[in-house]
């Protein structure tokens, strides 16, 4: 969005430069902030026209009909406005315009749950039209429900761009026992097994190695219960992360 | 132009009120000449009894009171003080107070460059203090006619105007540039404050001690003496031309500095 410059590197969207063709690049773009920071002292309706007008087209039947979805005043001031409210206005300004290219920082925040379902179907349905979005989140679950493909970040550098699905793939299964002898040290050490957490004779660990070992070496013990498990993905980031410490 | 007008209905209000105090500064003592002229030689015998420095800081040392043009340029020099607050603050507050508020980032968000931020802010600035200073014109003329009997020198009361409009724009373009150098824009005010009351009193230090002279060039209070500009008739050519390459060079430093700076949120 070009609010920050880069120390190194480039980007560009629509196959225009980022920070040369930034004002180009806008048009087509819908920005909501993860905190809303709007002119106080404006209207809703006011606030909104105003952001309409930058886009040179009209634009006051979507916002109507935004307005009406997401059930919002638009002759209160923004200073009225609870957090909630503040962020559908932002969603609706994002959206005004009819972009191609949505970038969403964290925008389930301060919203209730049922207005984060409209919101998802609403970005579900733009998504069919053929708008890309970008949804940034620390609430992997959204993340899982929401996105085709996932791409972690860390210290400013891309760890992983993969398909949900493929994060998820069969690769890890985690993997929750209760043990009958609950000081047994169940183990393997081919480095296959991560996030090892004994507590109390439960034992949790992700696995990705061939299944049939582990389950050959499950079969010599006695259990008392077993849970086999996609991980979330939550659990796979959380790996990431602490591959890239490594 | 749909920036600009935002700006122009943003900062409607407290232009006003800033125009209204200002004029009616200048209106009303412009109403108190005609007892004053009266009184004009006590007073001056009065002041003589001062001591010399004093009346020079005060900028009163060569006022003739009996002259309708005299008490004007010594009123005029607290006109020109107070708009330069006021053109200083509008000029650092423009911008840092949507840095302030974090409204820029809605700005940033939106289809515009930089350059057009900076440009219909500028513009916005330069139109109030244009308004400013034609309603200045027309009711200084207005006080004349109606408080003092003498004839008044047209050209010259327009010159002091012209001079007091070159000094706001001045004032504005460096509130302009001080305010991308802060990091907070709660530093905005002091900052602005600083500079105009810094050279209100250089200049009259320049003006107290003959050594320290050389301080006048860092004051556009001496640039633009109202009592100097009535007594040659015209604008110095030296200050015209430092004026206008400082408002140059903090036009353009906005803009290089301005281009390349990070959104802080």
């Amino acid at each position: 969005m070009n609010y920050i410059f880069a120390n190194s590197g480039s980007a560009s969207i629509f196959g225009l430069d980022c920070q040369k063709n930034s004002s180009e690049i806008k048009k087509n773009v819908g920005y909501l902030p993860s905190e809303v920071n709007y002119y106080d002292d404006m209207k809703v309706f006011e606030l909104l026209k105003y952001s309409a007008k930058y886009y040179k087209k009209d634009c006051s039947k979507k916002i109507n009909e935004l307005c009406d979805y997401f059930l919002v005043d638009k002759n209160k001031t923004i200073d009225e406005l609870s957090l909630g409210n503040k962020k559908k206005i932002a969603i609706i300004q994002s959206l005004l315009h009819s972009p191609d290219l949505l970038i969403l920082d964290e925008p389930t925040s301060g919203l209730d749950p049922l207005m984060q379902n409209k919101f998802f179907n609403l970005l579900k349905e733009e998504n069919k039209k053929g708008v890309t979005i970008f949804f940034s989140s620390h609430i992997l679950t959204e993340v899982q429900k929401m996105c085709d493909r996932v791409g972690i970040i860390k210290d400013g550098r891309i760890l992983k761009v993969e398909q949900v699905e493929n994060l998820q793939d069969d690769r890890y299964k985690k993997i929750k026992l209760e043990l009958k002898n609950k000081n047994y040290d169940f183990k393997l050490d081919d480095g296959e097994m991560t996030n090892f957490v004994k507590n109390n004779g439960m034992i949790e660990f992700l696995y990705s190695g061939d299944l049939n070992k582990i389950v050959k070496n499950i079969s010599s013990l006695e259990v008392d219960n077993i849970w086999i498990e996609d991980p979330t993905l939550e659990e796979i980031f959380m790996n990431y992360y602490k591959e890239g410490e490594k | 132009m749909l920036l600009f007008f935002r700006e122009i209905s943003f900062n409607k209000k407290s232009f006003i009120i800033w125009t209204i105090a200002l004029i009616a500064l200048l209106f009303l003592s412009m109403s108190m000449f005609s007892s004053f002229s009266k009184d004009a030689e006590s007073l001056t015998t009065l002041m003589e009894s001062f001591p010399e420095e004093m009346m020079k800081a005060f900028n009163m040392s060569n006022v003739n009171f009996s002259d309708s043009m005299d008490y004007f340029s010594y009123i005029f020099q607290y006109v020109f003080l107070f708009a330069a607050i006021q053109y200083i603050l509008l000029g650092s507050n423009i911008l840092s107070k949507e840095n302030g508020d974090k409204t820029i980032e809605f700005l940033y968000s939106k289809p515009i460059t930089r350059d057009y931020i900076l440009t219909s802010k500028l513009f916005s600035g330069f139109l109030q203090i244009i308004i400013f200073n034609i309603l200045g014109i027309l009711f200084s003329i207005l006080s004349f006619k109606l408080f003092t009997s003498s004839d008044f020198n047209l050209s010259v009361l327009i010159l002091l105007w012209i001079s007091l409009l070159i000094a706001n724009i001045l004032y504005f373009c460096l509130g302009f540039v001080v305010s991308i150098f802060l990091k907070k824009a709660k530093q905005a005010l002091p900052v602005s404050l600083g500079i105009v009351l810094g050279t209100y009193f250089l200049s009259i230090v320049a003006s107290l001690n003959e050594k320290l002279e050389f301080l006048k060039y860092f004051s556009p209070f001496r640039y633009f003496d109202g009592l100097t500009i009535i007594r040659n008739e015209k604008i110095s050519g030296f200050y015209l031309l430092l004026s206008v390459i400082i408002i140059i060079v903090c036009i353009s430093i906005s803009y290089i500095k301005y281009s390349k700076k990070d959104l802080k949120v």
